[in-house]
């Protein structure tokens, strides 16, 4: 997940509501990736999610004589596209509804191996994505918000409609799990053990 | 930095400030950083590898390769900063004027003429004067909403005349050029459109009248019920004559001529196929509409884009149409500055 400036944006999006054209490409240029992987965990459909976001900048582009210039962009984008979706899956499908309240997010979180250099931060790696995975739905939405897509409370508030109260409830309470729960190194070790083995005695 | 050398890796991962440091530092702090583990290299070694974790995890992509964003990014900019400027609402095409036209409402007619409207415009201001005279400057059809309930299509740069209330027993109207209208059926109060020298009678229907010109012809073309034309002189043998469903007529100096239609224009395949369905999108329909009366129909695509109705307006006027289609999806329209706007919050 990238993590973007949040200055630029906020510059971008400044600019952008002033009138300047090229500020809205950079912004969309530079937000759709997240935007695209943040809808990801509200759909598996790739073509409804991007006329997702394509209706929330239309949107945007549309009502920018009446935007905010002062607000950070990133959590009202993240936050109308999260309407939309919800909207676009509950609208096909009733059933939709009751699940969207407690499994609607299905993030997977995994290893990027190309950014691993030693064994000890593969380790650690492995045991903190098998850590995240094991979080409900609310609380790793919280998690990916604030800890990935560096958003402030009140800015998550925003984004899943809430209050600011309750991302810092939930939030606390997944750090404290997330502190309490990390997978033992035993099974790492294991892992480890396996490797070296294959590594030396099956070549 | 310091108090990061004493939490442990699981620590650190989790840790707000470290994670800032990591993902999005400020220069200075990336400096610093880098500074410390070049100086303490063993030390940082657990930093480094909390560093790397929290780099490396990430949420598992759905992959959407680089051509699909960018094109997904192009059609976003296609429908934003690439477009001319232009109201909130989008605007639809031009449809070349058909010359001509058949209506294929309930009852249809069309005068349509060969020579062109400023002779017409002569002629007709000397007999009305300027007075009281609605222009359509625009490049557009422009659509009047009378009192009964008519509407008047006005083709670019015609003209009419309508009086501020109708009499008790007729409507009459003047028109310079080419309107198309749609009449309310009223049998106590025909509705007269005076062009040129020519008059037209109905009783209730649609058709549109161009103005002839002083050597001029005047076409008229009934799809459905039944209208009359009159040159002057029309109590006359041959100055005026009834036109049926299929037939047109066209009118001069030397007389009537009655002929069969071709139903080959815009407004009738308009009306022959865009209103009868299971699943008409209301969109689309709306934009066959706009194409085939050349008029600007308002709306929010984005909003009526789920809109779905079952119809059969066959034999049904285009703003009858547009009534029963807006109804149909909770929709509300009105008639303002000649075009159609449709308001709706969506389906």
């Amino acid at each position: 997940m990238q993590t973007h400036s949040k200055q630029s944006e906020e510059s971008l999006w400044k600019s952008f509501i002033l009138g300047n054209n090229d500020a809205f490409e950079l912004l969309v240029n530079g937000i759709y990736p997240s935007l695209f992987q943040y809808g990801c965990k509200f759909s598996r459909d790739p073509e409804m999610i991007k006329d997702c976001i394509q209706d929330v900048f239309l949107r945007v582009w549309e009502s920018r004589a009446n935007l905010n210039h002062s607000i950070p962009p990133m959590p009202y984008l993240f936050a109308s596209l999260r309407r939309q979706l919800h909207q676009q899956v509950t609208r096909n499908d009733g059933a939709a509804r009751d699940y969207w309240e407690t499994e609607y997010f299905e993030a997977v979180f995994t290893v990027e191996d190309a950014m691993i250099s030693s064994e000890a931060s593969k380790e650690l790696s492995d045991r903190f994505a098998a850590l995240l995975n094991g979080l409900p739905s609310r609380q790793k939405e919280i998690v990916l918000l604030k800890f990935f897509e560096n958003l402030s409370r009140e800015e998550i508030a925003a984004t899943m409609q809430i209050t600011p109260q309750s991302v810092s409830n939930t939030l606390q309470k997944s750090l404290n799990w997330l502190r309490n729960n990390w997978p033992t190194t035993v099974l790492s070790a294991a892992l480890y053990l396996c490797k070296y083995f294959d590594k030396n005695f099956n070549s | 930095m310091e108090h990061f050398y004493r939490l442990t890796a699981e620590e650190l991962v989790l840790n707000e400030d470290f994670r800032r440091i990591v993902l999005a530092p400020t220069p200075e702090q990336a400096l610093e950083f880098r500074e410390w583990t070049n100086r303490y290299p063993a030390e940082s070694r657990t930093l480094l590898a909390a560093a790397e974790a929290i780099r490396a995890v990430r949420l598992a992509h759905t992959p959407l390769s680089e051509t699909d964003q960018a094109q997904a990014i192009d059609r976003i900019f296609d429908l934003t900063t690439r477009q001319p400027q232009r109201t909130v609402t989008r605007k639809l095409y031009y449809w070349a004027a058909a010359a001509a036209a058949v209506i294929a409402i309930s009852i249809g007619l069309y005068l349509g003429q060969g020579t062109k409207h400023a002779p017409s415009l002569t002629n007709a201001s000397t007999k009305s004067g300027a007075y009281g005279w609605v222009r359509n400057d625009h490049a557009r059809s422009q659509v009047i909403r009378l009192a009964d309930g008519s509407s008047v299509f006005l083709k670019p740069g015609s003209a009419v005349r309508i009086p501020d209330q109708f009499a008790a027993s007729s409507r009459k109207i003047e028109l310079k050029g080419e309107a198309f209208f749609e009449v309310e059926p009223d049998k106590s109060r025909p509705f007269f459109v005076y062009a040129g020298n020519t008059v037209t009678r109905v009783l209730g229907t649609s058709f549109s009248v161009s103005a002839p010109g002083a050597a001029g012809r005047t076409v008229v073309s009934v799809r459905t019920g039944k209208v009359s034309v009159s040159l002057p002189d029309g109590t006359q043998p041959g100055r005026s004559a009834e036109i049926v469903p299929g037939q047109q007529a066209t009118l001069s100096g030397e007389g009537i001529a009655l002929s069969l239609i071709h139903s080959d224009d815009a407004i009738s395949r308009f009306l022959a196929t865009a209103a009868n369905g299971e699943h008409i999108e209301v969109v689309r329909y709306l934009v066959s509409a706009s194409q085939a009366f050349d008029l600007e129909i308002d709306f929010d695509p984005r909003k009526l884009k789920s809109c779905k109705i079952r119809a059969n307006f066959e034999g049904m006027h285009l703003m009858e149409q547009i009534d029963a289609m807006c109804r149909a999806i909770n929709a509300t329209y009105k008639v303002s500055d000649g075009k159609i706007v449709i308001v709706s919050r969506g389906c």
